[in-house]
């Protein structure tokens, strides 16, 4: 078996706008990870058993089950409801969903990381409940958070190649799309590892540095 | 509930395939594992760096493209697994990679004392290494792996895309014949729940009765996949 | 126990314990400086001064945790590591390093017990395996050594069931199986609850009467040192600014820097 590095070189164009959406999709999907996170968090945290019940059951259900799952859930199902969005649309509102699971317990460890006596001394200066959150203990979380986030984002990046079982044209179906007329998987998915592979160890030497960073200014 | 009893066998006979490959991908995982995260913290740097390169393959990759290089490149250069082995495969060495890091982080966590204590008591460090270190190293591990278990349970369903019969693949010819994904995925994640559920509860269980035994901190910071 | 007229014999030759010439420093932090000491076989030596004076470092290099960046040390006349090797002075961690070192035993300040070990597997460990007892003889010698300190009913709990103090004192006995002629104690009740102290200081002073150990203690407890040691060093700066008897050094000391540092503990 050959490699063909012709056809590999003239597929670059293609794989590189798969490459696009599943930047779109990774940016989009963090972004309602991020906002999902935080809420299920506080709501973690409230008092109100109710709340944090849901909010742990939510956490739970979301990280123990397959994400892939729940995207042909979203996919399938939505569209007997009337719903009709498309795959990349079903796919970020999955990665969105189930990343707020995972970004929730990074903010509630971020947040009770906070010294208590950060919240008696608000309280005791008069602050109100949201008060102490929107401008004590929320702001000092960033530090503890970014790093961890960076890593997570990199990691909804590769994960973003199942959005390709969902019609979405990212880099993983792209590249599938492309073997399927020609047949020829050696070089479309040796190209969409090396694609992959460059770009994460290149975010991840980008987190690392990240990291060291707010080590640093703690 | 909205299927029936022969469909919920259906999917119950999957997700005995699901759990057949997670218990020959973990065996797998486990050793790939040891041998990548002993080779980070090797004195030689030649492998270190094979360690290294390895880990950096198949954490810069998801699993689903390693499974597709498996199951569709492989067979180009003559190794041409059944779908299940393939899966077994490339789920094995894609875990193996993450758990090298638990591997690793667990030794180099053991207290400094406990290698100080053990020149203090005379011990070579390859006594010390064996009697004193990797044993508390291998306590913290087990939930840290166990909940790595969960995660192998989960990647599973990748398999469903290489027609592997596991309980997703079981639950994608369900919807085709019954045209109910809603009811047929909803029982699927049910039954992912209901499985993964137990474990993860029991590993936090294991981990406060390790604390409360050994005072090891069992440390649990995973990255989502 | 180690034996009495085994350590007098040798009282009469070769110091204990000799330091020539070591310096160690820590990145840019020189630690110590061309430092030398003689401790003479079997004699109570109480090493006392502020943090990073370079007392514990002391401690550690003798028990062979760090390595000097030059000078030597000798125990009993023997070199302890570096060695002439085809003209080069090198360090080999090897049987003559092992044999040299087996007459030193240390007692840390955090205790660092096994924590995977109940406290009579903590105990036997290494004169099981290094040492190559049987376990039989092993258990025997821990059951000697843990009534000694007080710990014999404790035999089959976990180390984190115990005190701060119970710890220590099986880290005592731990380090005593090793049947070591000198003995290193690195601040052993700083990490105590105070009302812990008592009960560790107590072992200690009981090994100093019933044996002819040469130890050597880093502690903050005057009291304490003023009753075990025959000699204290106050140290500063890597050096050694007073030597002599308890009662000099502790009580009326010669050097301005020794008095401030002793008034500065009492204001404790």
């Amino acid at each position: 078996m050959n490699f063909d590095f012709h056809y590999a070189w003239s597929i670059v164009p293609a794989l590189l706008e798969g490459v696009v959406v599943t930047l779109e999709a990774t940016l989009t999907g963090m972004v309602i990870a991020i906002a999902g996170g935080l809420t299920l968090a506080i709501a973690r945290l409230s008092r109100a058993p109710a709340l944090s019940g849901v909010a742990i059951s939510y956490i739970e259900f979301f990280r123990l089950t397959p994400l892939l799952v729940q995207l042909f859930f979203i996919f399938y199902v939505l569209p007997s409801y009337g719903i009709r969005l498309s795959g990349f649309t079903c796919g970020v509102i999955g990665l969105g969903l189930y990343y707020s699971a995972y970004m929730s317990e990074v903010f509630r460890a971020a947040i009770e990381s906070i010294p208590r006596g950060q919240w008696e001394a608000a309280t005791a200066l008069s602050y109100s409940r949201s008060a102490i959150w929107k401008r004590i203990i929320l702001p000092q979380t960033p530090p503890i958070v970014i790093p961890i986030l960076a890593n997570y984002t990199i990691g909804m990046f590769k994960e973003s190649a199942l959005l390709a079982t969902i019609t979405v044209n990212e880099l993983l179906g792209s590249a599938l799309k492309e073997a399927s007329v020609t047949f020829r998987y050696l070089e479309t998915i040796t190209l969409v590892g090396l694609l992959y592979g460059m770009m994460s160890i290149a975010a991840s030497l980008a987190a690392q540095n990240l990291e060291r960073y707010f080590a640093r200014h703690r | 509930m909205l299927l029936s009893w022969v469909q919920w066998e259906f999917l119950i006979r999957g997700a005995s395939v699901t759990l057949g490959v997670a218990l020959l991908a973990f065996p797998l995982a486990l050793f790939v594992a040891f041998v990548a995260g002993l080779s980070l913290l090797s004195q030689h740097k030649i492998v270190r760096i094979l360690a290294i390169a390895y880990i950096e393959i198949f954490r810069g990759t998801s699993a689903l493209v390693q499974i597709f290089f498996v199951f569709f490149v492989l067979p180009l250069f003559g190794l041409e697994l059944p779908p299940i082995f393939a899966g077994v495969l490339a789920l094995g060495m894609n875990f193996g990679a993450y758990g090298s890091h638990i591997v690793r982080s667990t030794i180099q966590n053991v207290d400094r004392g406990q290698w100080e204590v053990s020149t203090a008591l005379n011990m070579p460090r390859t006594l010390a290494m064996r009697r004193i270190i990797m044993p508390q190293a291998l306590i913290v591990m087990v939930p840290l792996f166990g909940n790595e278990f969960i995660r192998i349970l989960k990647a599973t369903a990748l398999l469903s895309v290489v027609t592997v019969p596991e309980l997703t693949f079981s639950g994608k010819i369900l919807v085709g014949h019954t045209g109910l994904p809603g009811a047929v995925y909803g029982a699927v994640l049910l039954i992912y729940f209901a499985a993964s559920f137990p474990l993860a509860f029991g590993m936090k269980w294991l981990e406060k009765k390790i604390n409360a035994q050994f005072g090891i901190i069992a440390f649990a910071r995973g990255t989502a996949e | 126990m180690p034996d009495t007229a085994d350590s007098k014999a040798i009282l009469d030759s070769v110091p204990c314990v000799e330091f020539r010439g070591v310096s160690k420093s820590y990145g840019s932090n020189q630690v110590l400086r061309e430092f030398d000491l003689t401790v003479p076989a079997g004699q109570r030596l109480a090493l006392i001064g502020r943090s990073g004076s370079g007392k514990t470092t002391l401690l550690r290099l003798l028990m062979t945790i760090e390595r000097p960046d030059a000078g030597t040390i000798n125990i009993d006349g023997e070199p302890l590591g570096w060695r002439s090797v085809d003209g080069k002075i090198v360090w080999r961690e090897d049987d003559a390093l092992r044999r040299v070192r087996r007459k030193i035993g240390m007692v840390f300040q955090h205790f660092n017990l096994f924590p995977h070990m109940t406290v009579l597997n903590n105990v036997i460990e290494a004169p099981t395996q290094v040492l190559g007892l049987s376990k039989r003889e092993a258990a025997d010698r821990a059951d000697r050594l843990l009534s000694l300190v007080g710990m014999r009913e404790k035999a089959e709990a976990w180390p984190r069931q115990l005190s701060g103090g119970q710890q220590q004192r099986v880290a005592i006995a731990r380090a005593l199986a090793m049947e070591p002629r000198i003995m290193l104690f690195d601040e052993i009740t700083s990490a105590l609850d105070p009302e812990l102290v008592g009960e560790v200081l107590r072992v200690v002073r009981q090994i100093a009467r019933d044996t002819g150990m040469t130890m050597l203690i880093v502690t903050h407890e005057m009291n304490f040192a003023r009753d075990v040691a025959d000699r204290v060093i106050f140290m500063s700066g890597g050096k050694i600014v007073e030597d002599g008897l308890p009662e000099t050094v502790l009580g009326d000391p010669r050097q301005p820097e020794t008095r401030s540092f002793l008034r500065s503990i009492l204001e404790r």
